[in-house]
Formats: structure tokens, C-alpha cells, sequence
């Protein structure tokens, strides 16, 4: 892998209540493979982020980014 | 590729751990055997099997044990499965796999070739004199090593350096406690 991709598909996902499984199911594919790019191993082709934007009905920036997402509770003192 | 699918269609998990073993045993297993049987050869086949004899079929036995426990297993669904079945990260996964598989067993064969040369090369010069394959048996051994390697190959690139397997399936996160 090159670049570090952000995302915030884990915030999406409690946002939603939503099991990796339940949203591997809607986007076609491995649970697995939901938990890697969670977890930053793997860096999603267009087509599946595409697929995950169209899921979350947010614009695809706001799930991948390549700068870390900002803390939603500012600077950590 | 090979992988043995299951009456419920789903394959077997197993920890990285297991797979890494399993692999090992399976490569390092079966030409310890046949070394081992090549080296203990059956002079007085009347007597029966000798104690070399034996501990190589053991040896070459133990690697088709781990072999059982490869087919079936989650990574070997990665390498064997058809690819309507696999994700792009799984697609991905197998790319890499082959690739490594590839390139180690054509440096297996290249080595094997130059050996065979060296031994043609050195027959009756009185120089030294390596071992060469002749019999059926002698070839019959080479080539189910050699599937044995392009099956679990793969697979060993899996199990030793790919990413660590997730173990839950379906967290919610909830954001409470």
C-alpha cells in the first residue's frame, strides 16, 4: 500500500448501528474486508467507495479522506 | 488452484497460527520424507520396510495430513476459490499470493535445472558425482513435490505475511459504556 487512506466508515457504522457484516452484505463484500478498511490495510477501489457513498447517502470525501479526519472533540488538552 | 469446498459452502477457519504450521509441516515435510526414503533405500524388498523407509512415508504422510488441513481452510479459499466468489480485497490478496508463489517456484525449478546440468555434466569425469533422478519412483516423487509446492506456495504467503485475520464478525459499535 502507498498511501494512507483515512475513513470514517466505524463512525458511519455506529452512527447507524450497523454490524461489518450487515454493511459487507450491502456493498457485496467479506465482512473481512470491511474490518481491513476500518482498520487502514486496505485502501478501497473507486468503485467500492462509490458504493459505500451511495450506501451512507454522504458525499465520498466525507468517508475517505488522505489527510486524518479532524477530531469531532477538538485538540486533546 | 485447488481448494476443497465444503457441503455448506463455507470454508474453514483457522488461526494464523494453525495455517503457518500447516504450511511449514506441508513444505518441509515432504522432501524431508522422500530425502530420507531416497537415502534408506529398500535393498532386500523381501524384508519388508526399513526404519528409513518408514520415517520417510511418515514425513511425506505428514505433509499430506497438513495438506488436509490447508485445502479446506479460509485462506485457501482466497488462492483456489472461483473468482465470482471474491471481493476486490480478496482479488487483491491472491494477486500477491501468486505473484510470491510464482517467483519461488521458478527459482525452485531454475536451482533444480542447474543441479541436473551440474550432475549431467559431472557423470564419469571422475571429478564428483551428485545424484540424479532415474527411476519412476525418483520422478514420480519430483512431481507430486512439485504440485504439492504450486498448491500451498500461495498459500504459505498468506498464512506468513498477510494481514491478520479479524475475529468478530459482527461488531456494533454503539458509542455507549
Amino acid at each position: 500500500m502507498s498511501v494512507k487512506i483515512y475513513n470514517r466508515i466505524p463512525l458511519l457504522r455506529a452512527e447507524r448501528s450497523l454490524s461489518r457484516k450487515a454493511l459487507a452484505e450491502a456493498v457485496s463484500v467479506n465482512y473481512q474486508t470491511i474490518g481491513y478498511l476500518e482498520r487502514g490495510d486496505y485502501n478501497p477501489s473507486l468503485e467500492l467507495a462509490l458504493k459505500l457513498s451511495a450506501y451512507f447517502q454522504v458525499p465520498v470525501e466525507q468517508i475517505f479522506s488522505l489527510e486524518p479526519f479532524p477530531s469531532l472533540f477538538g485538540p486533546s488538552s | 488452484m485447488f481448494f476443497f469446498r465444503g457441503k455448506t459452502h463455507k470454508s474453514a477457519h483457522r488461526s494464523n497460527v494453525t495455517m503457518r504450521v500447516a504450511t511449514a509441516v506441508a513444505l518441509v515435510g515432504y522432501p524431508a520424507g522422500a530425502m530420507i526414503h531416497l537415502l534408506f533405500p529398500d535393498v532386500t524388498p523381501e524384508a519388508g520396510l526399513t526404519e528409513g523407509e518408514i520415517a520417510g512415508f511418515a514425513l511425506m504422510g505428514l505433509s499430506l495430513l497438513a495438506f488436509c488441513v490447508i485445502a479446506p481452510s479460509n485462506l485457501q479459499r482466497i488462492v483456489g476459490e472461483e473468482r465470482k466468489h471474491l471481493d476486490e480485497f480478496e482479488m487483491d490478496l491472491r494477486r500477491k499470493s501468486y505473484t510470491f508463489g510464482y517467483w519461488v517456484l521458478c527459482s525452485l525449478v531454475a536451482l533444480f535445472a542447474i543441479y541436473m546440468a551440474l550432475g549431467a555434466d559431472s557423470d564419469g569425469d571422475g571429478m564428483f558425482t551428485l545424484w540424479m533422478p532415474s527411476t519412476y519412483d525418483h520422478w514420480n516423487a519430483i512431481f507430486w513435490g512439485a504440485m504439492l509446492y504450486a498448491v500451498v506456495l500461495p498459500t504459505t504467503y498468506l498464512a506468513w505475511a498477510g494481514p491478520a485475520p479479524l475475529d468478530d464478525e459482527g461488531d456494533v459499535i454503539t458509542g455507549e459504556g
